[in-house]
């Protein structure tokens, strides 16, 4: 795992920002649909008062896979977004979309 | 008798004399205008030569300035290719920001006006596993959110997809041809310069053969005009003395 920038907990408006913006610049390295379907598992894990938050780390250039680990919340919740949203694969630190 | 003889044999020797020196004369005239024609007819087909020369040098600059006209235009739209492609990531780095649910729905309505003004419904359905459908979530579920179109909407992104990796095929089809054709470009342009070498290699060889010509011409009329002279004169002394001598021995032992 490379070395990532730690963040205090509860995060505050501007660090989910910040994370956010650290996040942005994994997803958007990889294939723009599976990026946008990591995206939607941020979104989903952050919405409806379930308030999770991971950081995404070595994704895959124009690639399925990316890596996390998490910030706040429920790491439960992850293999549940990501079932819920038809992820090919999961583990406590990887995410795969379908090809 | 014999002076008669002697002196007819001297007449017939001299008007023999003068109709060669006549005849050879009349014969080295025409020699001369031959050879003052041939200059003059080379001198002429120099011209035309040169001629054509600055004929081809004028169209070579009128075909050098398309060329420079071209290149400007080619540098022209290469560089609003480079601006579409900056205004592409621009535009996908911007789609990357949006994030809340309102500003998605946003840009979708302004990308596709054909859903309308109003804002675009969203429903949260949850997968069931057992019977392989969506449907409301209980309370334990985890829910997803859909934004809300027509079924065959679908069709949009999938044609919006597939329109884009054509055209990236396409691009990348259009820059291979482009690098091909700045290969030939460059090969092209050798071709020519090495035509303008072998030309070049023409030009001085006709030159310097042109000039040895005409100067070996002018040296053979200058001959012509003025042939090489056998001078009848009295020989020197020394050689009178010489044959003198030799004559006087001569006598001497034929008289013995």
């Amino acid at each position: 795992m490379p070395e990532l920038k730690t963040y205090e907990t509860p995060l505050t408006d501007a660090a989910i920002d910040e994370l956010f913006e650290e996040n942005k610049a994994q997803f958007s390295k990889m294939n723009t649909a599976a990026g946008n379907m990591v995206k939607s598992l941020l979104y989903e894990l952050q919405r409806k008062g379930r308030n999770t938050y991971i950081q995404l780390y070595d994704a895959v250039e124009d690639g399925h896979v990316v890596h996390y680990r998490v910030v706040q919340g429920n790491a439960e919740l992850i293999p549940k977004a990501a079932r819920a949203l038809r992820f090919k694969s999961w583990t406590a630190d990887q995410l795969e979309v379908n090809s | 008798m014999i002076k008669f003889v002697i002196a007819l044999l001297i007449i017939i020797a001299l008007l023999g004399s003068f109709s060669s020196y006549f005849f050879v004369k009349s014969e080295m005239q025409a020699k001369i205008t031959e050879a003052e024609v041939k200059m003059a007819n080379l001198k002429n087909e120099r011209q035309q030569v040169e001629d054509k020369v600055a004929e081809i040098e004028r169209q070579k600059a009128e075909l050098q300035a398309q060329i420079a006209h071209l290149t400007a235009e080619r540098d022209s739209l290469k560089a609003v290719v480079d601006s579409l492609e900056t205004q592409r990531q621009r535009e996908e780095a911007a789609l990357d920001d949006l994030f809340a649910v309102d500003d998605l729905a946003q840009k979708m309505q302004e990308t596709f006006p054909e859903l309308g003004d109003e804002p675009l419904g969203t429903i949260e359905l949850c997968y069931n596993d057992e019977t392989n459908t969506y449907g409301t979530c209980s309370p334990d579920d985890f829910g997803i959110e859909y934004f809300v179109f027509p079924v065959q909407f679908v069709a949009t992104f999938i044609d919006n997809a597939q329109q884009a990796q054509n055209l990236a095929q396409q691009n990348e089809a259009l820059r291979k041809i482009e690098s091909n054709l700045e290969r030939n470009l460059t090969l092209s342009d050798q071709i020519t310069l090495l035509t303008e070498q072998k030309a070049k290699a023409y030009q001085e060889g006709y030159e310097k053969a042109y000039l040895q010509y005409q100067q070996l011409n002018q040296e053979y009329i200058s001959v012509l005009k003025q042939p090489p002279t056998v001078k009848f004169g009295l020989p020197s002394w020394q050689f009178g003395v010489v044959t003198g001598v030799l004559g006087f021995a001569g006598g001497v032992i034929l008289a013995k």
